[in-house]
């Protein structure tokens, strides 16, 4: 209706013009623009449609509304009094470059958009982490903290990628955005905020129930959480918050190791989780969590590398005279619950335990009434712990005189 | 009683071809070992706790820290050798506690290849370095940091 009153008046150009440059431009909306812009929806999986939209597709909307402006100014140019006002006396000379090149702008303007937006449809993914972790660092830079929105988008992308090369991309930019954060300032180092990345996006990503995983993506997450802890050694006043991250990452790299050991194609990972796990302070809970959780899930060999490396802490810190530290004093209940579980197995097992004693303890050939002591202390922290299996296996151990 | 050997292996193999050698190395009563798979995780191990044997594989992967940075730039693959400068070299004092510690080299390349390890400052004994071959068999390694554990530096 408008279209016609305008066309019906004396001042705008004929009609054939006008109703070609109004089909252009329609053609060019539904077309050039939106479809593809909805064929490029189903590029991204449903689940991070929405973060994609909030963070990528701003830019889509951006060139829309500079398109339809230069559509109006298309319209606007079709009056002849608008031509008479821009190059007097009115003489229509320049007037249908103008608009020529008003709509070349227009075209070109989505074609560019379209081209980009197709190229880029292979590293959605990646674009999308890159952009929140950058988002994060500029964020911190200005306001000493990273938005609760960006922590919550980086765990939506942590349980919905795929595994391989996608995951490992994510995990890259989770552990440059921790790279940043350990390397600010120590007054301005956040050590919950680090901590919070590492469980619920680096941890995450590999621990969740309906994620996606493989071992490459379980070393490359162990080896974000092992970087971060030993960064925090050598770099900070070791104060309490260190002892949360170390908590925090001991934990998370249990979980891995658990979850490693329920698929059989990730369980070589659960010896990587038990290297680095030995190499932080206070974690021989977590050790013989995944050890014990081994040798229920039928494997032996990460039981014998736990009792091979808290048997070293054992031996150094053990000793019938000295007063022993209560850190020291857990680990030896934890190594000796491992070892009294495998001696429970019988056979060779039960040889590689009595001979582990043997090898590890031999401060305290002289000493069996303070080992007897030492053991029945064991026997009670895991009966307190309602862990009565254990228990019995330590006792069972002294049964035998081992 | 037989002294323990604490051993620190450097190399990225370890969770591939050379399961079943360190799966050996946990069997045996006087080896307490330990492993790294990248320079950075072995530069923290290192700074961190007194080793008496450390076994390096020259062509290791850097790891994410930002110290190897300039050898990143030229493009640089042997990571071990990067690792034994900086740590018997360029940051030594940061290092006191491994004065008694004996480095070994267990590394694909032969021997000739790597001259500059038997230069300072790393001063590699040559019978300290080992070829990696298929038919080096667990027991031989097992003998080999035993052999490492009683050479000096």
């Amino acid at each position: 209706m408008a279209l016609t009153l305008l066309f019906q008046h004396s001042n705008w150009l004929s009609q054939e013009w006008l109703a070609t440059a109004a089909g252009i431009a329609i053609t060019f909306v539904v077309f050039i623009m939106g479809v593809p812009a909805l064929i490029f929806q189903t590029f991204i999986a449903g689940s991070l449609r929405d973060v994609y939209n909030e963070r990528l597709g701003k830019g889509w909307s951006r060139l829309f509304f500079v398109q339809l402006f230069l559509i109006v100014v298309l319209f606007v140019l079709g009056n002849s009094g608008f031509d008479d006002w821009l190059f007097p006396p009115s003489t229509h000379k320049f007037l249908p470059w103008v608009v020529l090149l008003v709509l070349l702008v227009v075209l070109g303007l989505g074609l560019f958009s379209l081209i980009k937006n197709f190229r880029s449809s292979r590293n959605l993914e990646q674009q999308l982490a890159q952009k929140i972790a950058k988002d994060a660092v500029r964020h911190f830079k200005k306001h000493h903290t990273v938005p609760q929105k960006d922590l919550e988008d980086l765990g939506i992308l942590a349980r919905e990628l795929r595994s391989g090369r996608v995951k490992n991309d994510f995990l890259e930019q989770c552990e440059y955005l921790v790279e940043f954060l350990l390397k600010v300032p120590q007054k301005q180092r956040d050590h919950s905020l680090i901590g919070e990345i590492l469980t619920n996006a680096v941890c995450l990503s590999v621990t969740y129930d309906g994620a996606q995983f493989n071992q490459e993506n379980m070393r490359k997450a162990l080896d974000i959480l092992s970087f971060t802890c030993s960064h925090t050694q050598h770099h900070s006043a070791g104060d309490t918050s260190d002892s949360y991250l170390n908590t925090t990452i001991g934990n998370c790299m249990r979980e891995i190791g658990i979850q490693a050991m329920l698929k059989a194609d990730q369980r070589p990972v659960v010896m990587d989780a038990l290297e680095h796990l030995s190499a932080i302070e206070a974690t021989s809970k977590e050790m013989f969590i995944l050890g014990n959780e081994a040798l229920r899930h039928g494997q032996v060999q990460p039981a014998v590398a736990v009792i091979s490396k808290l048997g070293g802490k054992v031996r150094s810190t053990l000793a019938p005279e000295a007063e022993v530290e209560e850190e020291d004093r857990r680990t030896f209940y934890f190594w000796l619950g491992l070892v009294a579980k495998v001696h429970q197995m019988g056979g060779s097992a039960r040889q590689f335990a009595l001979r582990r004693m043997q090898t590890t303890l031999p401060q305290f050939n002289d000493a069996p009434d303070v080992l007897r002591a030492l053991s029945r202390e064991a026997q009670q922290h895991f009966y307190k712990m309602a862990d009565f299996d254990t228990a019995d296996a330590v006792r069972a151990l002294g049964n035998t005189g081992g | 009683m037989n002294d323990i050997i604490k051993l620190l292996w450097i190399d990225d193999n370890l969770f591939h071809d050379l399961t079943e050698k360190r799966m050996a190395l946990y069997m045996e009563d006087d080896i307490e070992p330990h492993f790294a798979t990248d320079a950075t995780d072995a530069f923290y191990r290192l700074r961190s706790e007194p080793f008496d044997v450390v076994i390096v594989d020259l062509r290791l992967p850097p790891g994410p820290d930002d110290m190897w940075e300039t050898y990143r730039a030229s493009n640089f693959q042997k990571y071990g050798y990067a690792l034994l400068c900086t740590v018997l070299g360029e940051q030594k004092e940061n290092f006191d506690h491994l004065k008694g510690t004996r480095f070994g080299v267990f590394t694909i390349e032969a021997q000739e290849e790597n001259p500059e390890l038997f230069d300072e400052p790393i001063r590699l004994a040559e019978k300290n370095f080992k070829m990696k071959t298929h038919a080096y068999h667990e027991n031989a390694f097992i003998d080999f940091i035993r052999h490492v554990y009683k050479s000096w530096r």
